[in-house]
């Protein structure tokens, strides 16, 4: 272990204190994080140059519907008819529309964009077709609406008590989104959830006021439940979702709703940033090998390997090192991300999550899998000059199909390249979700496998 | 005398890219006895390099096998190496560590620690002469000081032997001279015992024990010096210095046809041994039974050439010599 030290220490020494070393591996990401900031800081208020449209949806709607009043009613239906604004709209009791979701600007507004033109969504019936939709990237996101969403939202008027928060049980529509697609993710996630939010608005007003009308005047509530006829007012108890007044909420899939309200700008932040820190730290990697192939050529390699130390030992701590070199460099990279974010929202914005154990987590996993494919690259290349182009290759191939150059990843081909394993894992904490455990898996196990492939490979073909 | 290094069939033969195959090596046998200074003399790549980096386990033999201290460098690596110090040809240093911080490191890679290797340190700077500057970085130091702390890191864990391949290589006078006594005093200060190659028959006639003279791969002759010259018998090499780059072939036949006792006349141009580049001087080198009986025709057929000579050298027999004897051509061809 000592030997591994002195080798670590010697060659975080000698990177340190090379000034052009520095600028490369510090500099350059935050040159990075403000081009990023550049390009995209104006997006959150309306400056920016991107849009989105046609984003593809698969909508499910399982919902079997209820009775209101003794009529059909089916609040699936308007949610489907929603998003997908060619789909017939469903009657609601009374046979008047609903006056609270008419004419109410949608959730997609905010994008200056229609719901028709934000959303390519149709509507499918078949589950699982739809959720490997989404992992191939056919679809952005898959909303499932479940079969009892109708009877769960109708109303039954009567004395009963307002629920506490804590006595709420969350009715789910699911949202199952490709996480290399964390943006078209999330702008499905807020319409459908702006559009849940609105029939809840309508819920607590209407069955607060019926509630109190009932205990204060019950002759008047009952004058007003035969009134159920007008057409009008039918509409409005069409709003009325909850006797009972249970809460609708948005399950997203990979997607949980811990985290805190953040613009476009940040969540372009969050997908670039955390793809061009994987992106960076492949090319960190890439430093390590061309360091112990510097070494061969000025004799300082064959001098250790005259001492009594493994080769084992030596590419070890060259490896450390590399860790060490990309923990560093990366910590940058989303600390200089984090610090833009905060300035474009206006406070702290941690867009990374709030599980920094976690984040750490992911950050070093990524480090010692890319070191790994660093030392596979030494284990290929004899010269500098080979690394060049061999590691450049293998980089961006990773890169396209996991997803770093603002695309979906391609799958399963993406399966097979760190970017995505490390872009997805940053973009589930970024959204508050901690399960990364399949992540931290594929980056050390995948790291240790391109460590020991490169490790036989050097100590086979190293010639001194 | 003991044994320390036992070299049996050591062969090294590489794959080009094309298929065909070199043979560096070819099945040397060594002893090296403790406590000496043994040479490996030959021409640049006569396998001088080759067959000390199979010893100090830096290259895997294709045959055979070599072992120091009967430890074997291929079936017990580290524990070979711990006997061995290395300086290699080129310097192998980092340019931005300090002399100390060199030192230091590769101390720890020997397995030296804490106040032992601090010792150490210092013992080695004391001897390579550059206490003062420990602490300056290497890339300030002359070709000179770069060349002393190389050597300082192959002594510093005390090895039993140290290899060191043409270290005087590419440095001026001054520096080769205390390059030359470093070796000595390894020997008989340290009693440690020396592997040196070179392609300089001075160097190796002026500091070894033991001389192996390797050719082609091969080592085609072993002794101290004197045994070795006599197997040359008793000639003298004359050293003509000529204001000539180059001189005719059929000049040399003559002298070797039509003088008495010369058997062998060859041409040694200017800038050869590294001599400065501003020197237009070529050498005619004859080898002649009576190197003082053949002077005066020899003088006279190259000043009937039109050459004009501006020194004479009459040499007795040396290492030159004995390589010419084995190989019919000159060390340095």
């Amino acid at each position: 272990m000592d030997k591994i030290l002195a080798i670590t220490r010697k060659e975080l020494y000698t990177t340190f204190t090379d000034r052009n070393l520095l600028i490369i591996m510090i500099a350059a990401p935050l040159a990075l994080a403000s081009i990023v900031a550049l390009v995209f800081g104006g997006f959150g208020s309306g400056a920016g140059g991107f849009s989105f449209s046609d984003i593809p949806v698969a909508v499910i709607n399982q919902d079997e519907g209820a009775e209101q009043q003794g009529q059909p009613i089916n609040y699936g239906d308007m949610l489907v008819s929603f998003l997908i604004p060619s789909a017939e709209a469903p009657a609601v009791p009374g046979g008047a529309a609903c006056p609270l979701t008419e004419d109410q600007p949608a959730a997609g507004a905010a994008f200056n964009t229609s719901i028709d033109e934000l959303l390519a969504a149709e509507q499918v019936d078949d589950v699982e077709a739809a959720r490997a939709g989404v992992e191939n990237g056919d679809y952005a996101a898959m909303v499932l609406i479940p079969p009892d969403f109708s009877a769960r939202l109708t109303p039954n008027i009567g004395p009963v008590p307002l629920p506490s928060d804590t006595d709420a049980q969350p009715e789910a529509v699911e949202i199952y989104a490709n996480s290399g697609q964390v943006i078209e993710g999330t702008i499905v996630r807020s319409i459908v959830e702006g559009f849940t939010n609105q029939l809840l608005t309508g819920n607590i007003a209407i069955g607060a006021s019926i509630n109190t009308l009932i205990q204060q005047n019950p002759t008047a509530a009952l004058q007003l439940a035969r009134a159920q006829d007008d057409p009008q007012l039918g509409g409005i108890f069409g709003c009325g979702f909850a006797g009972e007044l249970k809460t609708v909420s948005v399950d997203s899939q990979p997607v949980q709703a811990e985290q805190q309200p953040r613009s476009l700008t940040t969540m372009i932040l969050v997908q670039t940033g955390s793809a061009q820190a994987v992106f960076f730290a492949l090319f960190s990697g890439q430093f390590g090998v061309l360091s112990i192939i510097n070494e061969r050529r000025s004799g300082t390699l064959q001098r250790m390997l005259a001492t009594p130390t493994p080769r084992s030992i030596i590419i070890t701590g060259k490896l450390f090192s590399t860790v060490v070199m990309i923990v560093v460099q990366i910590s940058i990279l989303l600390a200089a991300l984090t610090l833009v974010a905060s300035i474009v929202e206006g406070g702290l914005m941690l867009i990374w999550g709030s599980n920094l154990l976690a984040v750490a987590a992911v950050v070093l996993a990524l480090a010692l899998a890319v070191a790994g494919l660093g030392v596979l690259l030494m284990g290929l290349a004899r010269t500098p000059e080979q690394v060049g182009p061999v590691g450049a290759i293998l980089n961006i191939l990773m890169g396209a199909v996991g997803g770093a150059f603002g695309f979906a990843p391609v799958l399963p081909v993406g399966y097979l390249s760190l970017i995505y394993w490390g872009t997805d894992a940053f973009n589930k904490l970024s959204l508050g979700n901690a399960d990364i455990l399949l992540n931290l898996a594929a980056l050390l196990g995948g790291g240790a496998l391109l460590f020991g492939i490169g490790l036989f490979l050097f100590n086979r073909r190293v010639e001194l | 005398m003991e044994t320390l290094v036992e070299v049996r069939g050591l062969t090294k033969t590489f794959r080009r890219d094309d298929g065909s195959s070199v043979h560096a090596v070819k099945g040397i046998d060594l002893d090296i006895h403790r406590g000496e200074i043994f040479s490996l003399l030959g021409p640049n790549g006569a396998g001088k390099t080759t067959t000390i980096s199979m010893i100090s386990g830096l290259l895997e033999p294709t045959a055979g096998e070599a072992r120091i201290g009967g430890h074997s460098i291929t079936q017990e690596p580290l524990a070979a190496k711990r006997l061995l110090g290395v300086v290699p040809q080129e310097i192998a240093l980092y340019p931005q560590l300090s002399a100390r911080q060199n030192l230091d490191f590769f101390g720890r890679l020997y397995g030296l620690r804490g106040s032992e290797l601090a010792r150490r340190i210092d013992e080695t700077l004391e001897f390579i002469d550059l206490k003062d500057r420990q602490n300056d970085k290497v890339e300030t130091f002359s070709g000179g000081m770069k060349r002393r702390v190389n050597i300082g890191i192959g002594l510093l864990h005390r090895p039993q032997l140290v290899y060191m391949d043409e270290p005087t290589v590419g440095v001026d006078p001054q520096s080769r001279r205390r390059i030359l006594d470093t070796v000595l005093r390894l020997r008989d200060e340290y009693a440690m015992t020396v592997l040196y190659t070179t392609h300089l028959m001075e160097e190796a006639q002026e500091l070894s024990t033991r001389v192996g003279i390797i050719d082609h791969g091969e080592i085609i002759a072993m002794g101290t010096v004197g045994e070795l010259v006599l197997q040359v018998g008793e000639q003298d090499r004359l050293v003509f210095n000529v204001d000539q780059q180059m001189v005719d072939d059929a000049l040399l036949r003559r002298l070797e046809n039509e003088v008495e006792g010369v058997t062998h006349a060859l041409f040694d141009p200017p800038g050869a041994d590294g001599e400065s580049a501003d020197n237009t001087s070529g050498k005619i080198i004859v080898y002649a039974g009576r190197g003082r009986k053949a002077l005066p025709p020899l003088l006279q057929i190259i000043n009937n050439a039109g050459l004009e000579i501006s020194a004479i050298q009459v040499k007795e027999p040396d290492l030159e010599a004995v390589f010419l004897h084995l190989t019919g051509r000159a060390l340095r061809d």
